[in-house]
């Protein structure tokens, strides 16, 4: 019998045939489950249904571990690489130019405006917009469309990709009064 | 059993488990202090925020830099801790909460190995709990290296099984989303890193017996996506490796060692700015994938500081339960909680006092409670374990850049955005910390020329 087990796990070890492990003889069910382990380790799951409530962990965290980063694939959330395990994408070295503009009334008449993303956002949130990260998009429009009373406010970005090629022009934008937000035209 | 049960509820050397604790918790301790905390100065400005999850932003909607210090500061005192003292579910399910939040908090920080490691330690969760000297007997006991090999000390937590799975499939992602044109064109190897430069001396001897540059890169890239593959392949195998009889699959997975260190390796050569990603990465492939028997003797090395301590406490250790020593405890306990309190005022950063003084009271409230219940003895470890953090993260901070790093990107801030006054007093702090030859002393001239002063 192996030498290092506990006391409590050299308990009811069956007689069975022995095999090899790393040229040395060793029973079968000492290698898989009667191993030592202090008391009170979460992951020790030898109980039958401690060991469902074990396997029902792993199937949700691997579930999750699997279909985050797939959910990626299968949307068209390009921008928003997040959770996806996308380490040195080309879509994180496109170069992209950013233009925020807003429809506001003055003196009667609705005219559109620049606005300076730079006197309103630390420069670190100037690159996650640059990066056309959505959620970051979508809510500094809304903070314009709270803080300068517009009535439209509207990012476009033109990305150059990792090759030099210039990809589709990408247009966001907030109709304040509604809320109502819309992607490349498209609510 | 199932096969997937026997999988994930398998055994493996008691070591592993052991070393990658104790290793990845100092490590995660040392990049909250030394790297993430620099970055602090980004939060709470202009009151603009988005957090990873939406829940969490109408939680939080403007965590500041306050906040986001105090929040890593605990995190990693709380790793430190663990580390020295040992893994308590407790603890680390906490530990996992506080990183998770420090990074989550907001898009700020979109790190994806920030997220990786909070899925480690909630792997960690299910770590079992080993002592060094069950796999390294102290050099005294009888038992013999061989006997040692013939006996491997096993352990079972299906935390360790999972984490492995969970490198495999990352390692797996990452290599599919570079199957892409750009990529396998290398052009984005060579925009992203140093590589032109580290590999010009290769690519002009290539050229001159004829191979294209272009053609170079191409294969280099293209090359890093079976590279890969490869890899996670490894660490799907690699959680059977110590009660397998199959010697094909030990040596798979000392090769796919081998690649995970060129592919890690390879990426510092090219100095892609990844922070201690590499890093962690190749401590995730020594412990799974190296043999047994090596991780033991990796092993061996971390414990060896801890067995030192061991048997210079042996004395103070021997009287565990005895009531006459609760007094000592809460002394030193208390002793502990003024030197939390005094080195977060050291440290100089908004919201490290006030974690300090957090961590400082728990400590107290934990061994008024455990005199109480007359287990005071049992909290020694933890209390010693919390004042060599403590003495650990002060050192850090000294010896480390951050504060010169958090004070300087704070002034280049406020100088961009118009608040000259704000800029200057947060330029003239980090000049405290500036490392010879980087002072930004022009600066400050220049900010109390534009102040009148």
């Amino acid at each position: 019998m192996r030498g290092s087990l506990s006391q409590s796990a050299e308990l009811c070890i069956p007689q069975q045939k022995t095999r090899t492990l790393h040229g040395h003889r060793v029973l079968p069910d000492v290698i898989d489950h009667h191993v030592m382990v202090e008391p009170g380790s979460l992951g020790q799951a030898s109980a039958p249904r401690s060991r469902s409530w074990a396997n029902a962990f792993i199937a949700l965290f691997l579930a999750y571990q699997v279909g985050m980063p797939l959910s990626y694939y299968l949307s068209d959330r390009v921008h928003d690489e997040r959770f996806s395990w996308r380490m040195f994408s080309t879509v994180r070295l496109q170069e992209c130019d950013v233009q925020v503009h807003e429809l506001a009334e003055r003196s009667g008449t609705v005219r559109e405006r620049p606005v300076v993303v730079e006197r309103d956002l630390q420069i670190a949130w100037i690159g996650l917009l640059k990066r056309l990260r959505p959620a970051v998009v979508e809510k500094y429009l809304r903070q314009r469309c709270e803080r300068a009373h517009a009535q439209q406010v509207t990012l476009q970005g033109q990305c150059v990709n990792s090759n030099g090629e210039a990809m589709p022009e990408r247009s966001f934008a907030v109709h304040c009064a509604t809320g109502q937000w819309s992607t490349d035209g498209e609510p | 059993m199932t096969a997937s049960e026997r999988y994930f509820h398998g055994s493996y050397r008691a070591a592993r488990p052991y070393l990658f604790a104790k290793v990845f918790l100092a490590m995660l301790a040392l990049d909250t202090w030394m790297l993430m905390i620099g970055h602090a100065g980004r939060y709470g400005v202009a009151g603009f925020n988005v957090a990873h999850f939406r829940w969490l932003d109408r939680l939080e909607p403007v965590p500041s830099a306050a906040l986001y210090v105090g929040v890593l500061v605990l995190t990693g005192l709380l790793a430190l801790c663990i580390a020295l003292c040992g893994l308590r579910p407790v603890a680390l399910f906490a530990l996992f909460l506080l990183y998770t939040f420090s990074w989550s908090m907001s898009m700020l920080d979109s790190y994806q190995h920030h997220y990786f490691l909070s899925s480690i330690l909630l792997c960690m969760l299910f770590f079992p709990r080993v002592r060094g000297t069950d796999f390294a007997p102290p050099p005294t006991t009888a038992a013999t290296v061989n006997e040692r090999e013939r006996n491997p000390h096993l352990v079972s937590g299906f935390g360790y099984n999972l984490l492995g799975v969970t490198v495999g499939v990352l390692y797996t992602y990452t290599s599919i989303a570079k199957m892409d044109a750009a990529w396998c064109a290398g052009h984005t190897i060579r925009r992203i890193s140093s590589a032109e430069t580290a590999f010009a001396p290769l690519v002009g001897w290539l050229v001159r017996v004829g191979l294209p540059a272009e053609r170079f890169w191409s294969l280099l890239a293209t090359s890093v996506i079976p590279l890969e593959l490869c890899v996670a392949l490894g660490y799907l195998l690699a959680v059977r490796q110590d009660t397998s009889e199959r010697r094909w699959l030990r040596w798979a997975c000392t090769l796919s060692w081998l690649l995970a260190m060129t592919l890690h390796f390879g990426a510092d050569f090219m100095g892609l700015q990844i922070g201690w990603f590499s890093d962690y990465m190749i401590l995730l492939a020594c412990v799974f994938l190296l043999p047994g028997r090596i991780v033991e003797l990796l092993g061996g090395l971390v414990i060896w500081p801890a067995r030192f301590a061991a048997a210079q406490l042996a004395d103070w250790h021997d009287d565990v339960g005895s009531a006459e020593h609760n007094l000592p405890t809460l002394g030193l306990s208390a002793a502990i909680a003024v030197v939390l309190g005094l080195v977060g005022r050291m440290l100089d950063l908004p919201g490290a006092q006030s974690a300090c003084l957090l961590a400082a009271v728990a400590l107290l409230g934990l061994t008024t409670w455990a005199v109480w219940r007359g287990r005071a003895a049992q909290l020694r470890t933890l209390i010693l374990g919390t004042g060599i953090a403590v003495l650990l993260m002060w050192g850090a901070f000294a010896r480390s850049e951050v504060r010169w790093d958090f004070y300087r990107y704070l002034g280049g801030d406020l100088k961009r955005r118009g608040q000259p006054e704000a800029a200057l007093d947060a330029y003239l702090k980090g000049e405290r910390y500036a490392p010879s030859g980087q002072s930004r002393r022009d600066k400050i001239e220049e900010l109390e020329r534009q102040l009148g002063r």
